[in-house]
């Protein structure tokens, strides 16, 4: 019996040595004869593994909630927030703005159209709501009383014009020697923690960083569902048209290879255009896209395998069609539909950034790439790193998915290398 | 019927079609005459196909467009007037039969915004920038993706195919629109070379005339120096973004191309007989692995379509592309149907220029 299979075994020595052993030594003695394509698969598998897990825990990576306005708007990465101080007649015993509460009101100096006075707005109504909350029955009032320059304020306020002032730490510091009954309150009277942000926030004050990490989730669900809908669609289409030929195939046929010429992402317009934004339509869409290729390979190569002898000798021996067709050609395509797969969801990934890109994807506050670059391209001018890394982020994934993809058909499938 | 400048680009290029069409007739064999006739009549149905399945998809999905248009604040009157209007009160039957005969006659209907223009006008005014976004794009990547794959077939396993090999991988995985976002990044913002967006200087845009709207046309006829100039560079970073996309599928297709002939007889007798190397692979070996190259321009004619839209989109680039994301936006459907309709008569005719050509080419291609 041995004898026989190896006399008709026409491969390689090697190929038939793989088959003796194990799935984990055949796969690390493959390294030996598909050399780069191995490592490509490899290094793709452990970007991917890495990926996923990010899509996984995304909490556990992403510093921040990504909807949340966490810091200044438009930080760019790495730049420490402005810290806004208030400065005081020293021994006054004011260290912050709550301590200003309750009195009559006071008067404070900023400069005018200053960061400074719109972070003193925000404060103030914050601080209030926190009084409010607390039911302390006090509350802040201030007087604003405005200075063209930090310096004519400090002269303010030394010469007791006003109570405080409010600045920014930077630019007051140097000048503080020239008033010396003047100080300077530790903390920051916005009351968050002076921290940076890796890659920046956008206009909205939310993290960049947490953001695509937290996009990684939406892209793989979008780009995985899709490529599903789409292989449990089209791969049963394809084997059942390739075995049985007849009328209806040749106008599933048709109707197949005019959906495949269609521009891909046009059509997914039309569809989500009418659809409505939505992740479940966005899935629909690309789906749709999809379902042809999955079909004409599928159906090619069940055309191809179906003439094979030993489908005859099956069909000779009795075997019904479905049990042929499960048994013998659906094994047979696997390695292609593996590799369509692969390119597919890189694909998908693509064509959810470009709908979203354009307005049509998901709602507007998804963490989202392409929603991400859409709103990154408005401030393209003031913020590079706004469009930078959710664009990268998609370049790395989908790149990813067609290393995955083309070094498994180079290793699938031996009969396409180019020897 | 009213001669626009659509209908004129459409006619045209039909007439190209048709005598392509010809010319292979009467040069081609039996086999060569029969498959024309074959491929040309399949085209009627893929169009019809294309055309049925815009339709449906545009009127029987879930969602109504005189609703879309007119939001909440319709009353009822103004929306069975709209409906009436639209044509929509009548059996979906009469309106899908009423929808192919407008298009066979290339009657798109009107505009529901902005003055209500007929569709095929607004449209006629947006092709000419995108044949002038597209075409350069086309040329750019197939002309880098075959010298580039050939030179990568040449130097096989070598440092630089390997190079070249993941520049392709890498090509298709980035997207379109940001790529030409870290464009417009580095050479407009940061560099200050090349403008961010638009299609020409506002300002000697005026001292134009136009006369096919495509603008580097328009500025050689009328010798209008400057505003070719700025055409020009308006025109650079598009076509890079667009173009680089492409050049990747086409670098893969002649590497593997170039390979495969370099094994074959003619090549080694063309090297047997002394002939230089850089010859051998650049003449011999590349104008045999050309043909199928011509099969993929019209396979990836699809997907310059698409890249059209999104980098129309980043660049403000007012072609056919930036006009449906446009029309999108303001729900105006009758538009959205029309751009639609046009690109798949374009991907139908496309398809059907390219595998004339091709099997006029290679005669051992026949159905």
């Amino acid at each position: 019996m041995a004898t026989a299979e190896r006399a008709i075994d026409q491969r390689p020595q090697w190929q038939r040595e793989l088959d003796q052993v194990g799935l984990l030594r055949r796969f690390l003695m493959a390294r030996r004869w598909y050399g780069a394509d191995w490592w490509f698969a490899v290094l793709s598998g452990i970007l991917l593994l890495f990926i996923f897990s990010l899509a996984i825990f995304p909490g556990l990576y992403a510093p921040y909630n990504p909807r949340a306005e966490v810091g200044p708007a438009l930080l760019a990465p790495g730049e420490l927030p402005p810290t806004f101080v208030l400065v005081t007649q020293e021994g006054s015993g004011v260290a912050s703005l709550q301590d200003l509460a309750g009195e009559e009101r006071i008067r404070i100096g900023i400069v005018r159209g200053s960061p400074a006075a719109s972070a003193l707005r925000d404060a103030e109504g914050r601080i209030n709501e926190e009084l409010r909350e607390a039911n302390a029955g006090v509350s802040l009032r201030l007087r604003n009383e405005r200075y063209d320059t930090i310096d004519e304020a400090l002269a303010g306020l030394a010469a007791g014009e006003v109570a405080v002032v409010v600045g920014l730490s930077s630019e007051i510091e140097p000048l503080l020697e020239q008033y010396p009954g003047l100080a300077m309150s530790d903390e920051s009277i916005t009351g968050q923690a002076t921290r940076s942000f890796v890659l920046g926030t956008n206009q909205l004050g939310q993290d960049v960083l947490s953001r695509i990490i937290w996009g990684t989730r939406i892209a793989l669900l979008i780009g995985f569902s899709a490529a599903v809908f789409a292989l449990a669609i089209g791969v049963p289409l394809g084997l059942i048209a390739g075995f049985w030929s007849g009328p209806i195939e040749r106008v599933l046929t048709l109707i197949m290879d005019s959906l495949y010429s269609f521009p891909g992402l046009i059509l997914a317009i039309a569809i989500t255009s009418v659809l409505g934004p939505g992740m479940f339509n966005v899935v629909i869409a690309i789906a749709t896209l999809y379902v042809p290729t999955y079909y004409r390979i599928v159906r090619g190569q069940t055309i191809s395998v179906k003439e094979e002898l030993y489908v005859e000798a099956a069909e000779s021996l009795g075997a019904k069609p479905l049990s042929i067709l499960t048994q013998y050609i659906f094994p047979n395509v696997i390695p292609s539909v593996v590799v369509i797969f692969s390119v597919n969801v890189a694909d998908a990934i693509l064509t959810e950034a470009g709908l979203s890109f354009i307005g049509l994807g998901l709602p507007p506050d998804t963490p989202d790439w392409g929603i991400d670059l859409a709103l990154g391209q408005r401030m393209l001018r003031q913020a590079w790193w706004l469009v930078t890394f959710p664009g990268l982020m998609i370049v790395i994934v989908t790149l990813g998915f067609s290393m995955l993809g083309e070094s498994l058909s180079e290793i699938l499938n031996p009969r396409l290398t180019e020897n | 019927m009213e001669l626009t400048p659509l209908t004129g680009i459409c006619l045209g290029s039909l007439g190209i079609v048709f005598l392509v069409l010809v010319y292979a007739f009467i040069r081609g064999s039996r086999g060569l005459r029969a498959y024309i006739v074959m491929r040309t009549l399949l085209t009627i149905p893929m169009v019809f196909i294309l055309v049925t399945i815009i339709f449906f998809v545009m009127r029987i999905i879930p969602g109504d467009p005189v609703t879309s248009q007119l939001g909440p604040r319709g009353g009822p009157e103004a929306r069975e007037r709209m409906t009436r209007e639209l044509g929509l009160d009548r059996p979906i039957l009469v309106q899908y039969v009423d929808y192919i005969t407008d298009v066979a006659r290339l009657d798109l209907g009107n505009a529901l915004v902005f003055g209500q223009r007929p569709v095929a006008d607004e449209l006629s005014e947006r092709l000419p920038a995108t044949l002038e976004l597209i075409v350069p794009s086309l040329l750019f990547a197939v002309g880098f993706g075959v010298l580039a794959g050939t030179f990568a077939a040449d130097h096989r396993k070598q440092g630089v195919d390997y190079g070249l090999r993941l520049f392709s991988i890498t090509a298709y995985s980035i997207p379109v629109f940001w790529l030409g976002l870290m464009l417009q990044v580095i050479f407009s913002l940061v560099l200050g070379w090349l403008p961010v967006a638009g299609r020409i200087d506002t300002i000697i845009g005026t001292t134009l005339q136009r006369h096919t709207n495509i603008l580097v046309l328009d500025a050689l006829i009328t010798g209008n120096w400057p505003a070719l100039w700025s055409a020009l560079k308006h025109l650079i970073l598009p076509t890079l973004s667009l173009g680089l996309i492409l050049t990747g599928v086409f670098l893969r297709l002649s590497r593997i191309n170039v390979i495969e002939t370099l094994v074959e007889d003619f090549v080694l007798a063309a090297r047997a007989r002394g002939i230089r190397d850089s010859v051998v692979v650049y003449r011999h070996a590349l104008f045999n692995a050309l043909i199928p190259i011509v099969t993929l321009i019209g396979l990836q004619f699809s997907v310059l379509l698409a890249g059209a839209v999104l980098t129309e989109t980043t660049f403000s680039w007012p072609g056919m592309g930036l006009y449906l994301v446009d029309r999108i936006g303001q729900r105006d459907y009758t538009a959205v149907q029309g751009v639609i309709t046009i690109f798949a008569l374009s991907v139908a005719i496309v398809s059907l220029l390219t595998d004339i050509v091709y099997a006029f080419l290679d005669p051992r291609v026949r159905y």
